[in-house]
């Protein structure tokens, strides 16, 4: 129960902001005579999902001797096959703005879909090895049919795993932290996150300026300044020889999307340039003083700066509305 | 907390359940105008971002003051001092109208914690009553920053440090049992109380949360043989553990039994948190019940406890659709005004936990590796 916003209803209805109808159904809200559980049957169901992912993995490992590969992969293809049907007979039509509240299992069985393919996939190559040395390819097949479930689904969730399977097939992972497989050839690594980055985040602008999916561009601009700013710190700090042109570019790129940020109001490339940018700005400093001790509390003093600054911002973020 | 703070807090309830009431088109813009006039005291609600910006820097600034003194041997006056200070901005931080300077306020008010920690540990050196000294020191320090400020992040690690503190006795299990049972009796109340601060509220619900996890891993048969709440006291593993096949028993029923317990509580009262507890609980008794009573192979209780998950839920969903005003018993699974930042933070933390693993610069050739654990998504490295 919420005592204040079960009061409060009371008094607007008496003073007629709210109907008797109106107030009747928030009430049953806010005194709790009724109750949304979709949180929970979500979570169970991603819960299930992993769990499922999970089980199947393990049973592919034990019995692909025993089984045959033939019939693994057409089980594997006939369960994603199962839940594409689901998710399609209870979706809306195809359209390229948002579709209203879907069914609270389509994503994550549309997630399960995807994942048993990208499954099946890595099983059959692992098998028959039909790309030979490309077999990473199979990581863009995934990508790319990930990529357009979520397009027609209109899955934000589906299209996340859609683009760190592209960025895997580059090599790059995009968990927290950052990591990449290929660590003895770092300028691979970063000029790949930084291609990525950039691709993403041309997609995020292309989605806005044609109207096509506009919303998915908070997930595209995620990932693209993830793996933009990754590239670039990782050139500051791995890069022994070549940091100052690093630093050039990254701490330039963070201001570039400071200003873009505060000018549009975009909380998110906000913290995230101003982060990258005070990032950046640690290694020339380290390299300018003497000691650690100087370092330090030239760190502290800063980040101190930072948050004063970050006050100021805000209020003038809104003051100017 | 301070009266004003109260007030303006319950004014951010009605003025934050209004801003969802419109967002579900429940109300016009006109009422929502008319019902932020009427409730106009501003209480800050920093969003996830600015909370995460703020706590960036503020963990940067402590963190690296007590770098720097640490190298000339000043840590602890410096972290009293440190605690002292940031206690005092928090309280200055915590009402303001400004939301970065209320989310400096959460970070400040964190860090006075832990420096008061860091100092209390520097002060009485290393030794077995030094852990027993700061748990109860972090959680009377985290109690009156719960109260004080009304964060119940706090008031979790209060009771935290708290159920720590009580495992550091030799009847640890049986404390746990029997405090974290009655605590969470004495917080059911509370979490409706119309006197209390919203925030103290959920205090208490965070306490109860607590309490319960308390007295689950109390009871617990898993947690009970490989004596969990012993090993927090250095002392628990040097007592002989031979425990009676009653008691064991008893354990093994407890463990069936709380889950069961939990959710009947939590479908009666209608409240999700006691809905959740019970979930997570049945989770793991059914993973412990695996761990003693080997039923089938391990791939497939993961894909059948998958499909039951799966199942489970949409059984619930069509249950309840199919039932008049798509509710049954006060409980619907239409969405309600909820909150949309919980749902995304849901879907993020699925996208992000299913991320693949980048690829492998040297592949093993033909070799296919399943097993349980992470799953590289699209099957990326080949391991699930």
């Amino acid at each position: 129960m919420n005592p204040e916003v079960a009061d409060a209803i009371g008094v607007l209805t008496e003073k007629g902001i709210l109907s008797p109808d109106q107030s009747a159904t928030l009430l049953r809200v806010a005194r709790r005579d009724l109750v949304s559980i979709r949180f929970e049957l979500r979570a169970l169901l991603y819960a299930g999902v992993l769990l499922a992912v999970s089980g199947v993995g393990l049973f592919l490992k034990q019995n692909q001797e025993r089984i045959g590969p033939v019939t693994i992969a057409s089980l594997l293809a006939a369960a994603a096959v199962g839940c594409f049907l689901f998710v399609l007979r209870r979706s809306p039509p195809f359209s390229w703005s948002a579709c209203g509240e879907s069914h609270v299992a389509s994503d994550y069985l549309l997630l399960l879909a995807v994942l048993l393919i990208g499954s099946d996939l890595a099983y059959v190559e692992s098998r028959f090895r039909f790309l030979g040395a490309d077999w990473a390819y199979h990581l863009l097949v995934v990508s790319v049919i990930a990529i357009a479930a979520a397009y027609r689904f209109d899955s934000g969730v589906v299209l996340s795993l859609g683009l760190s399977s592209l960025a895997a097939w580059r090599g790059l992972s995009t968990r927290i932290p950052m990591e990449s497989r290929f660590s003895d050839r770092p300028g691979e690594i970063r000029a790949n996150a930084l291609a990525c980055g950039v691709l993403f985040l041309a997609a995020a602008f292309v989605s806005v300026r044609t109207k096509r999916k506009a919303h998915f561009e908070p997930v595209f601009a995620a990932f693209g300044w993830l793996l933009l700013f990754g590239g670039l710190l990782s050139g500051v700090f791995e890069d022994k020889f070549g940091w100052p042109l690093w630093e050039i570019a990254a701490f330039g790129a963070a201001a570039a999307v400071i200003a873009f940020a505060y000018r549009f109001r975009r909380l998110f490339d906000f913290t995230v340039g101003v982060i990258a940018g005070y990032l950046a700005l640690l290694r020339p400093w380290k390299a300018s003083v003497a000691t650690d001790e100087v370092f330090f509390f030239g760190v502290a003093v800063s980040s101190l700066a930072v948050v004063v600054l970050l006050a100021a911002t805000y209020r003038r973020m809104r003051r100017s509305g | 907390m301070r009266a004003a703070w109260v007030r303006a807090e319950r004014n951010g309830e009605v003025r934050q359940a209004a801003h969802s009431w419109r967002e579900a088109n429940a109300i016009d813009e006109a009422a929502l105008s008319a019902i932020e006039a009427l409730y106009s005291a501003a209480w800050p609600n920093p969003g996830l971002l600015w909370g995460v910006l703020l706590f960036f820097f503020v963990t940067f600034f402590v963190g690296a003051l007590l770098a720097s003194v640490g190298i000339l041997h000043q840590v602890e006056v410096t972290a009293f001092l440190l605690s002292g200070g940031l206690a005092f901005a928090a309280d200055r931080l915590r009402p303001s109208a400004s939301t970065v300077k209320a989310a400096a306020g959460g970070g400040a008010a964190f860090w006075s914690v832990v420096c008061l920690l860091i100092g209390t540990a520097e002060a009485i050196g290393s030794g077995e009553r030094t852990w027993t000294l700061l748990l109860l020191v972090g959680a009377a320090a985290f109690a009156a920053g719960a109260w004080r400020w009304g964060y119940p992040a706090f008031a979790f690690f209060a009771g935290l440090f708290f159920f720590l503190l009580l495992a550091r006795f030799p009847p640890g299990r049986a404390l746990w049992l029997v405090l974290g049972a009655a605590l969470a009796a004495a917080c059911a109340p509370f979490l409706d109380r119309p006197a209390l601060a919203p925030s103290h509220r959920r205090g208490a619900a965070a306490v109860l949360a607590v309490s319960l996890a308390a007295v689950y891993a109390a009871v617990n048969l898993y947690a009970f043989d490989r004596r969990i709440v012993e090993s927090v006291s250095s002392t628990g593993w040097s007592t002989p553990h031979s425990p009676a096949a009653t008691v064991r028993f008893l354990a093994a029923i407890a463990t069936a039994v709380f889950p069961l317990f939990v959710l009947g509580w939590g479908i009666r009262a209608r409240r999700t948190l006691l809905l959740d507890a019970g979930i997570v609980s049945a989770v793991l008794s059914i993973a412990t019940l695996r761990f003693y009573v080997h039923i089938a192979p391990l791939w497939a209780v993961l894909s059948v406890a998958g499909c039951g998950l799966i199942l489970l839920p949409l059984g619930v969903h069509r249950w309840l659709a199919q039932s008049p005003g798509w509710q049954r018993g006060g409980f619907t699974a239409e969405p309600l005004f909820e909150d949309k930042e919980r749902q995304q933070t849901l879907g993020a933390l699925g996208a992000l936990s299913l991320s693949p693993q980048a690829r492998s610069a040297s592949p093993e050739p033909g070799r296919f590796s399943g097993g349980g654990g992470s799953f590289g998504g699209g099957g990326s490295s080949g391991t699930f």
